[in-house]
C-alpha cells in the first residue's frame, strides 16, 4: 500500500509545553486512520499542524509525496485536503443549499485572480450539479431551502461534511466529528465516514473522543499520549495493548 | 419602485447646483461628490470589516502625486488622475501584505500610523511637497486638451466620478465578490479551510479602495488648486466612517446619503460655530444608539412597516 500523506518527526512546542513530540505515522491509501488520546495528549495540535494551522517546531508533512509542511491552510485545503470542524462552522442565516454552494464557489473563487479566469469558463454551472450530488450524498437533499441555522446541531455538523465535500477532496482532516451528537446521529456520521472511503474512495483522518466511533470505523487507529505516539494499530491491536490501557486508566507507567 | 424615488431623489439634488447656479453652492456639490467617492471606498473596507484610518492618507498622496505630476511635470491631468489612482493602488498593495494580516484595533493602529508618517512627510519634505505652506496654482482640469475653467463643469465632472464610483462598487457588492467578501468577514476560519485565500482578497478589496481615494484626491486637488498636508489627517478617515454609520453600511446607497448630509453640515452649522463638534457628536451618538443601520436601514424598516 502506498502511503497517502507521510507525517514525520513532528513536533510542535509552546513555551516550555510540548504538544506534540516526534510524531510519524502515514495515512494508507483509501483508509480510514483515527487518531485518539486522553485530553490534552496533543490531538488537536496534531490536526491543526496538519492542516495548516500552526508551523510545526520540526519535522514535516508530505502529501502526494508533495512536502506541504508549514503551508497556509487555505493553501493546504486547496491541495485536495479538506477539513471539517469540531464546532459548527456553517453559515447559519443562508439556507442548506447556498451554504454548500457558497462552498463550492469559494473554492471556484479562492482568489482575486481564479475569480476573473473563471468567468470565461462554466466552471460555475457544475457547482450547481455538484451540489444536488453532494446534498443526497449528506442525506440532506429534503433540506435545501430550510435555514442552516434551522437545522439540528447534528444536522448542522453533517452540513459542514458537505461544505468539505464541496472541494472534491481527497484526503479529508476530522476534527472530532461525534462531538456533541447523539446515538443516531452518531451513525449516520459513522456511515457517511465509511460511504467517504467505500463509494469516493477518499482517505479519512479522524481525530475523536467516542471509542466506539473509532473502534468501528477506523482501518488503523494511532494512539497518543503527552504528545507522543503510543501505539498505532487496528483496533482489535488496540484494545488489547498495554500501553492504551495504562494510559487511559491513568495509570503512570514510570511507576509500574 | 421605492428604490425609483429614491435615486429620482438623489439625481433631483445632484441637478441643484445647476439651478442655482451659485459658485458657493457648486463647491459644496463638488466636494460633495469627491467625498461621496471617499465614503464608497471607505465602504469597501467596511465590507472586510477593516477600518482604516489610513484613506486620508490615501487621498492625500493621489492629491499630491496629480498636482505634482501636472505642475511639475505638466503632464495632463486626466493621466495624473489615472496615474495618482495607480500609485495610490501599488502602495495599497504593498502595505495590505503586511497590515491585513492583524485585524480589529491593531489594523485602525497600523493605518492610523501610516497616516500620520504619510503627513509628517508632507510636512516636512518641504522641497517636494511645499511643506505647511502646500502647493499652489495647480492647473485646472483639462479634457481634450480643453480647460475646465467653468466650475460648472467641473461638477459634472467629479459627480460622473461619483456616479461611476458607486456603480462599481455596486456590481463588485452584487457579483459573486460581494458574496466571497461576506463569506470571509462572517466566518474566515471556515472561509480558509474551503480554501479561499482570505489575505489576497482583502489586498485585493484594499488596493482598489485606495485606488479610488487616490482619484478622488486628485480631483480635489485640481477643484481646489492648493493642497496643504492639514486636510489629510485621520481626521478625514474617521468622517468617512461617520458618513458609513449614518448611511448604513450595508447597502452603496449609504455612503451616498450619509455624504450627502455630513458634508453639508458646517455649512448648515456656520451660524453656531462653536456648537459644530457638539452637534456632530450627537448625531453620531443617536445614530449608534438608536439606527446602527444608518438612514438606508431606517428607511427600509419603515418601507416594512407601512407596506
Amino acid at each position: 500500500m502506498t502511503a497517502r500523506m507521510e507525517v514525520r518527526n513532528l513536533s510542535r512546542r509552546f513555551g516550555g509545553l510540548q504538544a506534540v513530540d516526534g510524531v510519524s505515522f502515514e495515512v494508507h491509501q483509501g483508509e480510514i486512520l483515527g487518531v485518539i488520546g486522553p485530553n490534552g495528549a496533543g490531538k488537536t495540535t496534531l490536526f491543526n499542524l496538519i492542516a495548516g494551522i500552526h508551523r510545526p517546531s520540526s519535522g514535516s508533512v508530505l502529501y502526494n509525496n508533495l512536502d506541504i509542511t508549514g503551508k497556509s491552510s487555505d493553501a493546504v485545503a486547496r491541495l485536495g485536503l479538506a477539513r471539517t470542524f469540531q464546532a459548527v462552522h456553517v453559515f447559519k442565516a443562508e439556507t442548506v443549499g447556498e451554504n454548500l454552494r457558497c462552498a463550492g464557489l469559494l473554492r471556484l473563487s479562492h482568489g482575486p485572480v481564479e475569480y476573473l479566469k473563471q468567468l470565461f469558463g462554466s466552471q460555475s454551472q457544475q457547482v450547481a450539479a455538484q451540489c444536488d450530488d453532494v446534498a443526497t450524498f449528506i442525506g440532506l437533499s429534503d433540506v435545501l431551502d430550510k435555514l442552516a441555522g434551522s437545522l439540528s446541531y447534528g444536522h448542522q455538523k453533517i452540513l459542514g461534511m458537505g461544505m468539505a465535500l464541496m472541494q472534491r477532496p481527497q484526503l479529508v482532516l476530522m476534527d472530532e466529528p461525534a462531538a456533541g451528537l447523539n446515538s443516531s446521529e452518531k451513525q449516520t456520521v459513522a456511515e457517511l465516514i465509511c460511504e467517504m472511503r467505500d463509494l469516493r474512495g477518499m482517505e479519512v483522518l479522524v481525530v475523536e473522543h467516542d471509542m466506539r466511533l473509532i473502534m468501528g470505523i477506523c482501518d488503523r487507529v494511532l494512539v497518543v499520549n503527552q504528545g507522543r505516539p503510543i501505539a498505532l494499530g487496528t483496533p482489535k491491536e488496540i484494545q488489547s495493548n498495554q500501553a492504551v490501557v495504562d494510559a487511559y486508566l491513568g495509570v503512570d507507567y514510570d511507576f509500574a | 419602485m421605492k428604490k425609483g424615488f429614491f435615486a429620482l431623489g438623489l439625481i433631483c439634488t445632484a441637478l441643484i447646483p445647476w439651478v442655482w447656479g451659485d459658485r458657493y453652492v457648486l463647491h459644496i456639490f463638488t466636494m460633495l461628490s469627491i467625498m461621496a467617492m471617499l465614503a464608497l471606498s471607505m465602504n469597501l473596507m467596511l465590507r472586510i470589516g477593516q477600518l482604516s484610518m489610513a484613506h486620508g492618507a490615501f487621498m492625500g498622496i493621489g492629491a499630491y502625486c496629480s498636482a505634482l505630476l501636472t505642475l511639475r511635470e505638466g503632464m495632463p491631468a486626466i493621466f495624473a488622475l489615472m496615474l495618482s489612482g495607480l500609485v495610490t493602488g501599488v502602495v495599497a498593495a504593498l502595505l495590505g501584505r503586511v497590515f491585513l494580516r492583524v485585524k480589529g484595533v491593531y489594523f485602525v493602529l497600523l493605518t492610523y500610523a501610516f497616516g500620520q508618517v504619510i503627513n509628517l512627510i508632507f510636512q516636512d519634505w518641504t522641497s517636494l511637497f511645499g511643506g505647511n505652506n502646500g502647493l499652489i496654482n495647480i492647473p485646472k482640469f483639462s479634457l481634450f486638451g480643453i480647460r475646465i475653467t467653468n466650475p460648472a463643469n467641473y461638477y459634472l465632472l467629479t459627480l460622473i466620478f461619483a456616479v461611476a464610483t458607486f456603480l462599481l462598487v455596486r456590481a463588485i457588492l452584487k457579483s459573486r465578490i460581494g458574496l466571497v467578501l461576506s463569506a470571509i468577514d462572517e466566518d474566515e476560519e471556515l472561509c480558509r479551510s474551503l480554501g479561499t485565500n482570505a489575505l489576497s482578497w482583502r489586498t485585493a478589496v484594499f488596493t482598489l479602495s485606495a485606488a479610488l481615494a487616490g482619484m478622488a484626491g486628485s480631483l480635489y486637488a485640481h477643484h481646489l488648486g492648493f493642497l496643504s498636508p492639514s486636510a489629510f489627517g485621520f481626521h478625514l478617515s474617521v468622517d468617512l466612517v461617520v458618513m458609513n454609520v449614518i448611511g448604513g453600511v450595508a447597502s452603496p446607497w449609504g455612503p451616498l446619503i450619509g455624504a450627502l448630509i455630513v458634508v453639508p453640515l458646517p455649512e448648515v452649522l456656520r451660524g453656531i460655530n462653536e456648537y459644530q463638534l457638539l452637534a456632530y457628536g450627537l448625531i453620531l451618538l443617536v445614530f449608534l444608539m438608536y439606527c446602527r443601520d444608518g438612514l438606508v436601514g431606517l428607511a427600509k424598516r419603515l418601507a416594512g412597516r407601512f407596506s
